[in-house]
């Protein structure tokens, strides 16, 4: 039993090991920062809720209804829903680059928090936790438009806070290559 | 042809390999950045040559022969998790902060490993599987303190440069080797001996083709340090991201009340 145990505990390690080296890893350019924009780490998907509100509104749904046939109703709603889905994910992409915005800072500060950076990571797990049960709860039911506007007001909130501050540190979080990026 | 005609042929072959891995290393001025790697490999190839004087000045099964051979391995399992340190070192030392955060892991991670490695070792009542313990431990050490660092790496985004990736996996892939036939051996009974000793050598080798892969080509030049950011600017960013990044949360918490 001990034989067979540290031999999968071996195999796993070395998957860990390929994974960790070689996985995720993007073409070999010189992925600095500056070229690739540290904007582009703000939210941006939340910009658009506008138009993600305006394909929301009841008063649509029931104007569809009353004078749309049936399978353009049913066209009608399951664009609806392609549009909020895909809205929901550009959430996360925005989560994402908060989240790498997060992680240059901690690189680039010569004496980062312990207690910070647990919490960064809770946050990102738990995060990522959420997210799939949103898309699980989206998949079964559809979300309410007030949450969404919610989310996106926060996120909105957080570019413009954040803008003015990264523009006197674009030089400094550029010199930074990463592999994530 | 015979097996030990075989033997000697796979151990010359070896030999030759490891050679030819530290002079490409010398070649390439390897010492000025990895001097612990470049130090691993000198004692490789000494190893080879004191444990081969051992073996023709006195035989194969004799005291002296058995002390050589375990002493150079255990001064080449050592050299083996400085290295390991020393990549990690490498990766993440111009990251300060990063660094700092790291390296109370580190050596908490080898540490317990090594604690580990030690009981196991007293447990043994032979000797033969004392040295196996000691060694499958210290192995596992080595793998677990690379591990973690490259997890570090993974998570902050860090890029790791070709040849470190090229040691790093040679580093990580015998170690795995041996912590599982190291066990199988200690485990199995005379008859594993000769696969024990197969797998060993054909592992350390596969390894040593990662080294030569990693020196190959000439060492890139030393990165620029990165310009930190000062306290300040620390304080004024980290609060709002935390805060947005949380605030995210509370929301799409909120949705499933």
């Amino acid at each position: 039993m001990t034989v067979v145990l540290t031999f999968v505990v071996a195999v796993a390690l070395f998957l860990t090991l390929l994974w960790l080296l070689f996985g995720n890893r993007r073409p070999k350019t010189d992925a600095t920062l500056a070229a690739l924009e540290i904007k582009k780490l703000l939210p941006a998907h939340c910009r658009h809720f506008p138009q993600v509100q305006r394909a929301l509104r009841s008063q649509d749904e029931e104007f569809i209804d009353r004078r749309a046939p049936r399978y353009l109703a049913k066209r009608w709603r399951a664009e609806r829903r392609q549009v909020v889905h895909l809205y929901i994910r550009g959430l996360a992409q925005d989560f994402r680059g908060l989240e790498q915005l997060a992680r240059l800072i901690a690189m680039l500060s010569p004496d980062i928090r312990r207690k910070q950076e647990w919490e960064w990571l809770w946050l990102g797990i738990q995060f990522r936790l959420l997210y799939r049960m949103t898309l699980l709860r989206f998949a079964l039911h559809s979300l309410p438009s007030d949450e969404l506007m919610q989310l996106t007001e926060m996120l909105t909130g957080l570019a413009a806070g954040l803008e003015h501050s990264l523009d006197r540190l674009m030089p400094k979080l550029a010199q930074v290559k990463t592999t994530t990026i | 042809m015979s097996p030990a005609l075989a033997m000697d042929l796979r151990w010359a072959a070896s030999s030759i390999l490891e050679f030819g891995v530290f002079s490409l290393a010398v070649r390439r001025k390897a010492f000025k950045e990895l001097p612990f790697f470049s130090m691993y490999l000198g004692l490789l190839v000494s190893s080879e040559v004191a444990r081969w004087l051992a073996y023709r000045v006195t035989t194969i099964a004799s005291p002296v022969s058995f002390g050589t051979y375990w002493t150079t391995e255990g001064l080449l399992v050592t050299f083996h998790a400085l290295v390991v340190y020393e990549i990690c070192r490498l990766l993440l030392r111009p990251y300060k902060g990063i660094w700092r955060l790291c390296q109370p892991f580190l050596f908490t991670v080898g540490a317990v490993l090594i604690v580990d490695a030690a009981l196991a070792t007293r447990d043994s009542h032979k000797i033969a599987n004392a040295i196996l313990a000691g060694e499958r431990g210290l192995e596992l050490a080595a793998l677990g303190i690379l591990l973690f660092g490259l997890a570090f790496c993974k998570y902050y985004g860090v890029r790791i440069e070709r040849h470190l990736l090229w040691i790093g996996l040679g580093l990580g892939f015998y170690s795995a080797v041996q912590v599982a036939n190291n066990t199988f051996m200690q485990h199995g009974l005379g008859w594993y001996f000769l696969i024990w000793e197969n797998l060993r050598l054909i592992s350390f080798n596969i390894a040593t083709v990662c080294w030569f892969v990693a020196v190959l080509k000439p060492l890139p030049a030393a990165q620029p340090v990165p310009a930190l950011l000062n306290q300040q600017e620390y304080e004024v960013l980290v609060p709002q991201v935390t805060a947005r990044l949380r605030e995210l949360n509370t929301r799409l918490l909120e949705m499933w009340k």
